[in-house]
């Protein structure tokens, strides 16, 4: 029970820490930095309380895993959208777009 | 008129077939891809539209209780379905058309949120709308120039990922306490856990991130 209590106050730490980042919008990798932070905490989050909480610990390999994808996702998107706008500003400047 | 239960994903076919012309159309490129595209999507959201009215009193329920179909998701669906023929016939589209990458993600964002109308699993339901976000920022990104659009996908970013996030700690207290997250098993066990405090945040943190989504996607868009 105090293992559980001690990775739930870690990865509520995480995620608030993550909202936190993400939500001040400094940069876009810095926003991209707090987001993947808090899924990190939500991965803690939903295999400690599925599996040392005794519940059904499919559903939080499962959670667990939709939310690594989703991590993937927005870094590949958060490149993407970096690599289009820098080409967008190479042609606005008449060079090659790479 | 008898309607088959296989034609409750009527729906989902005719806006999938439009995604699959409208990809073609991307892939395969060309000086007219971009107008296909844009036929693509009209033609599919049309398509769909009439599907959902025809299905409208067909109840089923499909892949093991995640999907379900019944009147109140055929019209979510015919909502969703008018939504993306107005975003395909309104007049700022006209100088996109040449491209297909926007008509596609569009497509794609409608597919995405026909799916969460008719979720009936949390998982599934998380799943189909962050897909949807993050069609609806790639539709808007490509749709314009870095320049024009570079403040509209900042918004849609920060509608998008903080919400989902949160989405999905409710998500997990919710299934932590409920037991389950398909939508049929907790409507049998959240009415006993009215006092669980625990229960409540979770489900207010579901109603209140998919609500400021929502809000946050629409005023965007209407700003547009």
């Amino acid at each position: 029970m105090m293992t559980l209590r001690i990775v739930l106050i870690l990865s509520a730490a995480l995620i608030v820490l993550g909202l936190a980042s993400a939500l001040r919008r400094r940069s876009l990798i810095g926003y991209l930095a707090g987001i993947e932070l808090g899924i990190g905490g939500i991965v803690l989050l939903a295999s400690a309380l599925f599996d040392l909480s005794g519940f059904d610990t499919s559903t939080g390999g499962v959670i667990a895993l939709a939310a690594i994808a989703l991590g993937v996702a927005v870094a590949v998107i958060g490149v993407a959208l970096h690599l289009w706008a820098r080409r967008a500003g190479r042609r606005a400047a008449d060079l090659e777009p790479w | 008129m008898v309607v088959p239960r296989e034609a409750s994903l009527a729906v989902e076919a005719c806006l999938a077939l439009a995604a699959i012309a409208a990809f073609s159309g991307m892939v395969i490129g060309g000086p007219r891809s971009g107008r296909n595209a844009h036929r693509a999507v009209l033609i599919g959201g049309i398509a769909a539209l009439v599907a959902a009215l025809l299905t409208w009193r067909i109840d089923a329920i499909w892949f093991f209780e995640a999907f379900r179909v019944d009147r109140v998701t055929q019209s979510l669906k015919a909502l969703i379905c008018i939504g993306l023929i107005v975003f395909a016939i309104r007049p700022g589209t006209t100088d996109v058309r040449g491209r297909a990458v926007p008509s596609f993600f569009a497509i794609v964002c409608a597919l995405g949120l026909v799916l969460s109308a008719g979720a009936g699993d949390l998982i599934i339901l998380w799943i189909v709308l962050d897909i949807a976000s993050a069609a609806l920022v790639l539709s808007v990104a490509t749709g314009g120039s870095a320049e024009a659009r570079g403040a509209e996908v900042r918004r849609l970013i920060g509608a998008w990922l903080p919400m989902s996030l949160i989405m999905l700690v409710g998500i997990i207290i919710t299934a932590a306490i409920g037991g389950a997250t398909r939508l049929t098993d907790l409507e049998t066990a959240l009415p006993g856990l009215r006092e669980n405090p625990a229960a409540l945040t979770g489900v207010a943190l579901i109603a209140v991130s998919i609500l400021l989504r929502g809000a946050r996607c629409v005023a965007v868009l209407l700003r547009d």
